[in-house]
Order: structure tokens, then C-alpha cells, then sequence
């Protein structure tokens, strides 16, 4: 299924979850956050949250900065 | 320095009067601009993240160190909102310093969207520091709705211009009883000085130790003229004469007395 992430489009297993597809991409977990749909998840639940088709994620996280 | 003068954000105490930002310059350099300029609140921004090699500035910010991430790239109350609520999910603390900026060429903030975010978000736990244009209403209406600290700018972001505001500044000093924390646009060591003595609570500082050719030496030099300014400040400036005179040496007792 096709979902959205941080801008480009990427084609994933059905039943992903927002932290597989986290660590999956090489993001390194404990430093970044993420938005689905652009509602805040909360990192205790990204195991649990399965994407849905079409999900337009964001990965963030802190950079340098005034 | 009086180690008992204490400046109080949002119920949090700091010795440092010197808040650093952390843009544009390399992660190597930031904790060494850390300790020579004694800092111990550093701003950050959020951003789309970065994957393979990602060398996370948070691995550059030494244990202690408070962080205040900022919502740079909001345009309206709406978009910093949700910034700080991202920037807080990250587990750093509940600061956020709210910037709203929808003009691309002079980056002002805009003060009426920025009183709406500190509103939503005061009532939401975090201790909001409002990066702002030095509007006394606005400044009170910004207390009004619960900001632990008001950040004017002395001159637009990263120009090193120095204290265009600075008449402005000094009535929100003598009007505004939260912290007043001079941002944006102070140049050089002296104009941090000069606002420290006029009774700012601290200064904020990024492109001008950014921009500087040896970055911790500039910050070190940042740390000195914060600490020069405040000690003047609690000292009390002497008196000026403006029409004559006035001998420091006694006026008697010369040679050919």
C-alpha cells in the first residue's frame, strides 16, 4: 500500500507499524517524532499504531536553530 | 557573580543570563560555545528528520542543559501550536518559545498570532517565552495569557544590527514584570552589555557567535559583557552631568598651596 512520507511517496507491507516503518527508513527512534495525518502520536503508542492506506506521515526531528 | 541572583523562567532558576541559539554554525562547535559562554538554556528547531548518518545535534548538548525548542516555520498560531506540542512529545521539557513569522523579507513576528499560541498553549502546561515586536499592550496582553517570559527583538533575526528597539525595550523593562529577554538582531558583546544595564533579565544570542570568526571566543565574550551588564544593573549606573565638570581628584591640597 502507498503511504506518505516526510513529502515522498513509498510503497509498504499492510500492517506496518508507524515504529517498523521508523527504524525500518533508518531513523534513529529515540531522537525523532512523528505525525500521522497531522495528529501527534505518541511514542509509547508507535508499536501499536498500524498505518492505514494513504497515511501522510511526518518524521521530525530537533535540528540547530534560533 | 552574586550566585544568589537567580533569573526565574516559568518556575525553572537559571544562573546564566545568556541564552545561546543554535543555528548555523557546526555541531562540533556547540558545546564548546556551551561551556565558554556558560550558557544553560540553548534554542533548537524542529525539523523533517534526517535518516542514514544523522548526527542528532542532541548528541552535541551536554546533560543539564535546558532546552528550548522553538516554532520557527509556523506562520500562524495554528501551525506553532502544533510545533510545540511535536517539540514537547520529543521528552525535552515544556518550554517552547513561540515564533510566528508571515513575513518572509524582515522575518517580524506577528504579535497578535503570537498571543493566541501563548494562550492555547500556557493552558496546556508549557511555559511559553514569546519571541515578539517591543509593543507594550502587547507585551501586557502576552502576560495576560500566561507567558513566563517576553523575548523583544532589537532588530530583525540574523542581521547584527544591534538595538534598533531600544527605547521600546526599556519601557517594557520598567512596565513588564515577567522576565524580559532581549532576541534578535544584537551584533556585538556591548549592545548585550548596554541592554543588561538598562535591566533586561537576560540576552538571547545566535547569528552574531554564529557569524563570528572564532565562535567559542565569541561566546566567552557574550558570557563577560552579560555578566558586566547585570553587575551594573544591581550596582546602580552613577550620576551624569551634561553642563560641566566635576572633578574626581580633590580640588585642594595642590603643589603651590
Amino acid at each position: 500500500m502507498n503511504i506518505t512520507l516526510n513529502g515522498e511517496r513509498l510503497d509498504i507491507a499492510e500492517g506496518t507499524s508507524l515504529e517498523s516503518l521508523i527504524e525500518g527508513q533508518g531513523f534513529e527512534l529515540a531522537r525523532v517524532i512523528a505525525e500521522v495525518d497531522e495528529h501527534v502520536v505518541s511514542k509509547s503508542d508507535y508499536d501499536d499504531y498500524i498505518l492505514h492506506e494513504g497515511a501522510d506521515i511526518l518524521v521530525l526531528s530537533f535540528v540547530g536553530g534560533g | 557573580m552574586n550566585s544568589n541572583d537567580k533569573l526565574t523562567i516559568g518556575g525553572t532558576e537559571f544562573t546564566s543570563r545568556f541564552i545561546l541559539g543554535s543555528g548555523k554554525y557546526s555541531h562540533e562547535l556547540i558545546s564548546a560555545a556551551i561551556e565558554r559562554g556558560g550558557a544553560e538554556m540553548i534554542t533548537v528547531a524542529l525539523r523533517r528528520a534526517n535518516t542514514s548518518g544523522d548526527d542528532n545535534i542532541l548528541n552535541h548538548i551536554p546533560k543539564g542543559i535546558t532546552l528550548l525548542p522553538n516554532t520557527s516555520g509556523a506562520r500562524d498560531a495554528k501551525e506553532a501550536i502544533r510545533i510545540a506540542r511535536l517539540a514537547r512529545e520529543l521528552g525535552c521539557g515544556d518550554f517552547i518559545k513561540i515564533e510566528v513569522i508571515r513575513d518572509s523579507k524582515y522575518l517580524l513576528p506577528d504579535n497578535n498570532e503570537t498571543i493566541k499560541a501563548t494562550e492555547a498553549l500556557a493552558k496546556e502546561g508549557f511555559k511559553v517565552m514569546a519571541y515578539m515586536y517591543p509593543d507594550l499592550n502587547v507585551a501586557r496582553d502576552l502576560v495576560s495569557a500566561g507567558a513566563s517570559s517576553v523575548m523583544p527583538l532589537a532588530a530583525p533575526i540574523g542581521t547584527n544590527m544591534g538595538l534598533a528597539t531600544k527605547e521600546f525595550i526599556r519601557i517594557l523593562i520598567d512596565e513588564i514584570d515577567v522576565p524580559i529577554i532581549v532576541d534578535a538582531g544584537i551584533g556585538r558583546p556591548s549592545e548585550a552589555c548596554q541592554v543588561m544595564e538598562m535591566g533586561a533579565d537576560a540576552v538571547m544570542a545566535n547569528t552574531a557567535v554564529a557569524t563570528a570568526g572564532d565562535i567559542p571566543l565569541m561566546a566567552d565574550a557574550f558570557r563577560q559583557a552579560i555578566i558586566a551588564g547585570r553587575q551594573a544593573y544591581l550596582a546602580g549606573l552613577g550620576r551624569v552631568i551634561t553642563d560641566k565638570a566635576a572633578a574626581s581628584s580633590p580640588l585642594t591640597g595642590f603643589l603651590g598651596e
